[in-house]
């Protein structure tokens, strides 16, 4: 059984909102920069673990203090968000590539721009329904992975 | 600001505002303040046990059974109950569970204390049920004893 810890559902949706938002803003103001910036982010959740999600040590150390807030009530378990956390960087670092390389290809900043914004629009939803688009997926494959090998 | 790029934002926003508000409403159904499980939703009933542990498990989750074997032979003072999901879609949509195993730790009103979603690990699991556990000590609600578990997992 994987042993990956526990997180904060709220955590969790923090990191995902500010994600979002950042992501909007990247594509806003088009800053690819940003978008590079965010990936790193992702990488650091996904490969370091929960515990080394810069917004997750944003939540932790600032917002929870700041607004008192109670003992977690609900709390995760971190290996579907870091699945979650390493398409996002997938997608983003797949964007900030094309934008900020110069690729013989018209569309390549098209491409990268829905990138980010799919990763804007799930990032978003998480946050809003505490329902993780990524995570869901993680399941669902490793239920069809387990069924198989298992024979179930 | 380009506007189109604008304009594609505000539709973005748009949409998944809508899509988490057509959520919300498809989930509420008359919602009691606070995630309560009744005493009638459960079978046997919540009464006479101060932490009912409620598993949520589905047909395909392997990882259920180990589960319940963590937590009955963690807190043996706590009940647990197995709900598949198919049994209880109407509980499912109030907690949102979405992941299966989900564990409830209900107190004997009704009261949802701790939603873990996903595989539990021991340290985990006996470090999140001795904080439900003592709550339920200081609200009086059992008389002060030490958790059975109250050995300091490494």
């Amino acid at each position: 059984m994987t042993t990956t810890g526990r997180i904060d559902a709220r955590g969790n949706r923090f990191s995902q909102g500010l994600t979002g938002l950042l992501a909007l803003t990247a594509y806003l103001l088009d800053r690819p920069i940003l978008v590079a910036l965010l990936a790193v982010v992702l990488a650091a959740g996904a490969f370091l673990g929960p515990r080394h999600h810069p917004w997750g040590i944003v939540f932790a150390r600032v917002v929870r203090p700041a607004l008192r807030l109670s003992p977690p009530s609900k709390l995760k378990d971190a290996a579907p968000v870091r699945f979650a956390n390493l398409v996002g960087f997938l997608f983003l670092a797949g964007g900030s590539v094309l934008l900020l390389l110069p690729v013989a290809w018209a569309f390549a900043a098209a491409l990268a721009w829905i990138l980010v914004l799919a990763v804007a629009a799930l990032a978003l939803l998480a946050a809003a329904t505490d329902v993780c688009v990524g995570c869901v997926i993680y399941v669902w494959v490793g239920r069809a992975f387990a069924r198989r090998t298992s024979g179930a | 600001m380009e506007p189109v790029r604008v304009a594609i934002v505000l539709a973005l926003v748009f949409v998944v505002a809508s899509v988490a508000w057509l959520r919300t409403r498809l989930l509420s159904r008359a919602p009691p303040r606070g995630l309560r499980i009744g005493g009638d939703e459960i079978a046997g009933g919540l009464d006479g046990h101060p932490l009912t542990a409620v598993q949520f498990k589905s047909r395909y989750c392997f990882a259920c059974r180990e589960t319940a074997a963590i937590i009955e032979e963690a807190t043996p003072e706590v009940r647990v109950v197995q709900v598949d999901v198919r049994d209880a879609p109407h509980l499912v949509r109030r907690l949102n569970v979405v992941e299966t195993p989900s564990l409830a730790l209900v107190d004997e009103a009704g009261r949802v204390r701790l939603l873990l979603v996903g595989n539990p690990e021991p340290g985990e699991l006996h470090l999140a049920m001795r904080g439900v556990w003592r709550s339920l000590e200081e609200e009086g609600a059992i008389r002060r004893r030490p958790h059975p578990r109250e050995v300091t997992t490494a």
